[in-house]
Parts: C-alpha cells; sequence; structure tokens
C-alpha cells in the first residue's frame, strides 16, 4: 500500500535518522518503476545519481549535519528546468539530447536545502499545452483516470504527486500550467507572484509571464517548497527584492481564516461552466465560510478579454525566446548545405505542431504593420486585467474561482482545434496577466471520479496568505478521496501476483 | 483581418519555418479563426491605456560592468551539433569566389 508521507514528515524523518535518505529515495524510485508504465509522468529517471546524493546526504547526517529544509525529500523537476548534466529537453525534439552545464536557480537552492532530484518530467513542448500531449514523448496518463489526460502543460509533474511518487515536483505556469494539471490530478498547485522566483535557467517560454513553482500534496509542503526556491537572484533581472518570509502553510491569523474576506467573482461562474466543477467550487466557498470567511461578489470585467491578450502577448515572445534554436550552438541540427537551410530545417524538424503554430502567431503579432494593432494592444488589455485585480482587492483579501471550466478530458479531444483548447484556460489566464499569485486546491471529485479544482487567488507577494487559506480549507476537508483508482488498480494486480 | 496562403508563406519566412504547401491550408485557416477571436478586442477603447511591459520594473536594471567567470570553451561546444576546433561549424556562409 502506498503511504502518502509528506515533504516534511520526511525531512523531519531524516533529520531525526527514523528513516534514511536511502530508503526514502529507494521507495520513490520503486514507485516510480511500478507505476510509470502506466502514468509516463517522467521522461528521464537519475536513479544512479539521486542513490549517490541520498548516501552522502546520510553520511553527512551522521556526522550531525542535519541542517536543510528538505532533508532526503525526493524531488521531480519539470524538463524545462535546467538540471546540471542531466538530460533537458523541454520535451523538444530540437533539444534532444540536451545536456545543461549548469543548474537553474531554483536547482540549487533545492539541492542547498537537502533535496534529491528523482527525474524530469513530461511536459507539452515548451510549455505550450494544456494535456501534456504536445510532447516528444508518450503522452502522461491522469492517475484518475488513463484514459484522461493529466493537464498541462506541468502534466507530468502533477501526475507524479498524484501518484504519490514523490512528494514534491517542480512545475511551471505561464497562463495556468501549473494551476490546471493540479485540479485535474487532485494535487496542490501554486504559480507564485511573478519575480517570486528566479526564472535562472527555466528554458523561456513567455518571458513576462513564465514562473516557476511547486506541485505538493498539500498547501502546507507547497509553502514549505516555496520557501525553498523563492527570493532575489541576480541573474534574473526580473526577480523580487523582497525578503522571503517563512511560509509555513500555517492558516493565518493564530490558527483560522476568521474574518477574512473572500471575493467571488461573477465573470468566473457563467452559465456554460460545468454544473459539477460549479457545485464543487461552490461548496468549497461555503467550506471556508463554515472556517469564518465571509463571502462577498466582485467584478473582473475584462476576464472575457484575457484570452485573447495571453493568446497574442505569449506566442509573441515566444516567437522571439524560441528564434535562439538555430541548429547551430546546440540541440537538432538538420542536414543541410547551406545556412538559411540550415535554420529553417533544424526548427521545422525539430519544433512540434503547436510550437510551430504558435510561432506563426506570435511571428506575425510583431510583424511590421501589424504590432500595434494586435501586441501593443495586447499589452494595453494586460493593464485593464491587471486594474481589475486592484480593484477587486480593495474590497476583498482573496479571490476564489473555478480553475477550469471542467475537469479532465479524453485523451485526443480538442488537438485540432487549438481555439477550443485556448478557451479551456479562461479562468487561470488573468491571474497570470496581472502577475498575482495563485494556488490550486482540491475541492471535490465529479461523478466518473475525477478531481475538481479550486483557484484561490491573492494580491501581488501575498503567497503566505494564499497557501495558508489553502491550508485551512484543506485541514477542514479531505479531498480528494484516497488513492488515484489507476494507482489502486496497478496495486491491486501486483497484489494478486505476490 | 483576412490572412492568405501568401501572407502565411511570408509569416513562415520571418519565423525561419518550412510549412510544407499540403498544410499551408490548414495552417491558414487556423490562423484565421484565431485572429478573428482576437477581434473582440478593438471592442476595448485603450487610447488612454498604458501598456504593461513587465510586472514590477519599470525601468532597465543595470549592474556593474566587470569581468565575470565564464565557461571555459570546450563546455558549451560539447553541446554544439558541429565543431571544429575552438569554433562553431556552419555550412559555408560566403560564396566561392570565381577563379
Amino acid at each position: 500500500m502506498i503511504s502518502t508521507a509528506t515533504a516534511r514528515r520526511i525531512a523531519g524523518d531524516v533529520r531525526s535518522g527514523k528513516r534514511t535518505a536511502r530508503e526514502v529515495v529507494e521507495e520513490s524510485l520503486a514507485r516510480i518503476e511500478k507505476y510509470d508504465g502506466e502514468i509516463h509522468a517522467f521522461v528521464h529517471v537519475c536513479s544512479d545519481e539521486a542513490l549517490a546524493r541520498a548516501d552522502g546526504i546520510d553520511a553527512a547526517v551522521a556526522r550531525g549535519e542535519t541542517d536543510g529544509l528538505l532533508l532526503g525529500v525526493p524531488v521531480a523537476v519539470k524538463d524545462n528546468i535546467c538540471t546540471r548534466n542531466i538530460p533537458t529537453t523541454a520535451a523538444s525534439r530540437i533539444l534532444e539530447n540536451y545536456r545543461p552545464p549548469y543548474d537553474a536557480h531554483v536547482i540549487e537552492r533545492l539541492l542547498g536545502e537537502g533535496a534529491v532530484i528523482v527525474g524530469k518530467t513530461n511536459q507539452d513542448e515548451f510549455g505550450m499545452g494544456s494535456t501534456s500531449q504536445y510532447t516528444v514523448y508518450e503522452a502522461t496518463r491522469n492517475p484518475w483516470n488513463s484514459g484522461r489526460v493529466p493537464g498541462g502543460s506541468s502534466g507530468g509533474s502533477a501526475a507524479a504527486v498524484a501518484a504519490g511518487m514523490v512528494p514534491i515536483a517542480l512545475g511551471t505556469d505561464t497562463g495556468g500550467s501549473i494551476r490546471q494539471p493540479a485540479a485535474f490530478c487532485g494535487v496542490t498547485g501554486l504559480k507564485p507572484t511573478y519575480g517570486r522566483v528566479s526564472r535562472y535557467g527555466l528554458i523561456a517560454f513567455a518571458s513576462s509571464l513564465d514562473q516557476i513553482g511547486p506541485i505538493t500534496a498539500d498547501a502546507p509542503d507547497a509553502a514549505l517548497a516555496l520557501r525553498v526556491i523563492a527570493g532575489r537572484d541576480e541573474r534574473d533581472s526580473t526577480s523580487a527584492d523582497k525578503k522571503v518570509p517563512a511560509y509555513d502553510g500555517k492558516p493565518v491569523s493564530g490558527g483560522s481564516i476568521e474574518g477574512l474576506k473572500i471575493g467571488l467573482p461573477l465573470e468566473y461562474f457563467p452559465d456554460n461552466l460545468d454544473g459539477e466543477v460549479a457545485a464543487a467550487v461552490r461548496l468549497g466557498v461555503s467550506g471556508l465560510e463554515k472556517l469564518g470567511a465571509s463571502v462577498v461578489e466582485v467584478s473582473l470585467p475584462h476576464t472575457r478579454y484575457a484570452i485573447a491578450a495571453y493568446y497574442i502577448i505569449a506566442p509573441a515572445e515566444a516567437s522571439s525566446n524560441l528564434a535562439r534554436y538555430d541548429g547551430v550552438h546546440y540541440g537538432r541540427r538538420a542536414e543541410s548545405h547551406d545556412v538559411r537551410s540550415l535554420y529553417v530545417r533544424s526548427r521545422s524538424e525539430g519544433f512540434g505542431p503547436e510550437v510551430q503554430r504558435r510561432i506563426m502567431l506570435g511571428t506575425f503579432a510583431l510583424s511590421s504593420g501589424y504590432y500595434d494593432a494586435y501586441y501593443l494592444k495586447a499589452q494595453k488589455v494586460r493593464t485593464l486585467v491587471r486594474r481589475d485585480f486592484e480593484k477587486a482587492f480593495e474590497r476583498c483579501d482573496l479571490i476564489v474561482s473555478p480553475v477550469a471550466p471542467g475537469s479532465a478530458f479524453p485523451l485526443g479531444k480538442w488537438l485540432d482545434d487549438p481555439i477550443r483548447m485556448y478557451l479551456g484556460d479562461v479562468f487561470t489566464v488573468p491571474a497570470s496577466l496581472a502577475g498575482c499569485p495563485a494556488v490550486s486546491v482540491p475541492c471535490g471529485m465529479t461523478g466518473d471520479g475525477l478531481p475538481i479544482g479550486m483557484q484561490v487567488i491573492g494580491p501581488e507577494f501575498r503567497e503566505g496568505l494564499v497557501l495558508g487559506a489553502a491550508a485551512a480549507y484543506q485541514k477542514a476537508t479531505d479531498h480528494p478521496a484516497g488513492i488515484p483508482s489507476e494507482i489502486r488498480k496497478i496495486e491491486s494486480r501486483s497484489g494478486a501476483n505476490n | 483581418m483576412k490572412i492568405d496562403k501568401q501572407l502565411v508563406r511570408k509569416i513562415a519566412l520571418l519565423a525561419r519555418l518550412e510549412i510544407p504547401e499540403d498544410k499551408i491550408e490548414t495552417m491558414q485557416a487556423q490562423l484565421q479563426e484565431i485572429l478573428s477571436y482576437f477581434e473582440m478586442l478593438s471592442e476595448l477603447d485603450t487610447s488612454e491605456v498604458p501598456p504593461t511591459v513587465f510586472q514590477h520594473t519599470s525601468s532597465s536594471v543595470f549592474r556593474e560592468d566587470c569581468v565575470r567567470e565564464s565557461y571555459p570553451q570546450h563546455i558549451p561546444l560539447e553541446q554544439a551539433p558541429e565543431s571544429h576546433l575552438e569554433y562553431f561549424r556552419t555550412p559555408r556562409v560566403v560564396e566561392e569566389e570565381s577563379p
């Protein structure tokens, strides 16, 4: 039977000598081995490196060196975050075999606190997608139903945590890529405030939106992980020079959320919202009320324009960021006799269809004659979306909404209908445009046994408040219920064989 | 905004991508649908609204311009698809002179 040890518990046990880091890491690797043939959460598992590091930690503990917030904690890392000498491909053919010569800032911080990297997780190529199917690898399956998507783009990270393979996985969120897969897989996912976490070593998608954050089983673990990875780093000039609080994930103000004002944005509960999602989120809100919060209606009037603004800004930045893949310096090179066709062929063979579509879209939006009408216009609308949030937070402390308009959908659905797919990001994109922190918390299940997520959005740099409310809610409820069905099936099969 | 095949080819050229002829039509239709969706933005009067470029930094961020340690040449070159001595190697860029 799988246990659900939190990162806090693991680090405490390793510190006190109750368990060794090797035992913990071996257990994590054994679960990956057992489940991942069906789930496909990982694209690379680094067992040897992880075990060697675990032994190093155990030796240090034996010497009395027990510092480290994440001592012996196995961590999975999304494949678009650079890990030294460990393959980092962003799930793209154009980066096949790429091994970065350096660690991302967040990896340095994790290692500095005693964490053990066990592998790299699957995603939509370069973070462009919301199902983890636009990958050069096998698509990740949802641990609650293998016929469904895990969400994306951080689908591998969310599935790995949901399946109990690791207690913490790093994801990245540009327009919802941490929150939506966390909701689809029934785990907790935090997109920090833009600038809270350094992007140094993150393979860029849209630089004014990208943010790294944790996916965990509960909010206190997300708080612990955030405490480790947050903070100023001079190698990312957009990382904020603000003190990092000792996020502990404890409910705010002396153990309760009493007196907090929760804003419910009417634009986030449209008539066509999935009935089960609407009901679960409303139940979640009344759960917060029972804990002492009060509810006010707020309005975010530019919500309906957010998708259009986002799908101009993000592809525009992507088309510029992805210009670096030219087949010359690193990554895949196509056979060619002249430089021009070397660029064109390397890129056309190396990028998948969704990435090419977004490069085309972004190149158009930035091209001469269209820049003002599209890119500049979208940046102005972004200002309006930001102002919506500023105004709403004058009336409330936190905003609560659904994460996605529905639950995990079948594999293959909407793959050839980009607009329909983009509209699925409608509730996550606005907080990204505004730069606000937002967490996805499980708040119920559909009749078909799929998790539903509730989004808690806070004002800039108020992660402590966001996670505190999420933790208070999780302490009072029990979502999602039990072990994901696909994992239970694998366990019962292996039980029958023994 | 009307997207025709000629414009699709032009954007592909700018983006250094090769869209096979039999895929041009699909790309044209998809871009057309997406751009039509974007048209809703014109409902908003933004003449007095400043653009948001980055979230917290309104101006450029500077640092001291000083010498720092960097990788020895062989490290980035190890990642190159093709290299020669301490250079990245590409196909010939300049034309050969005619004799």
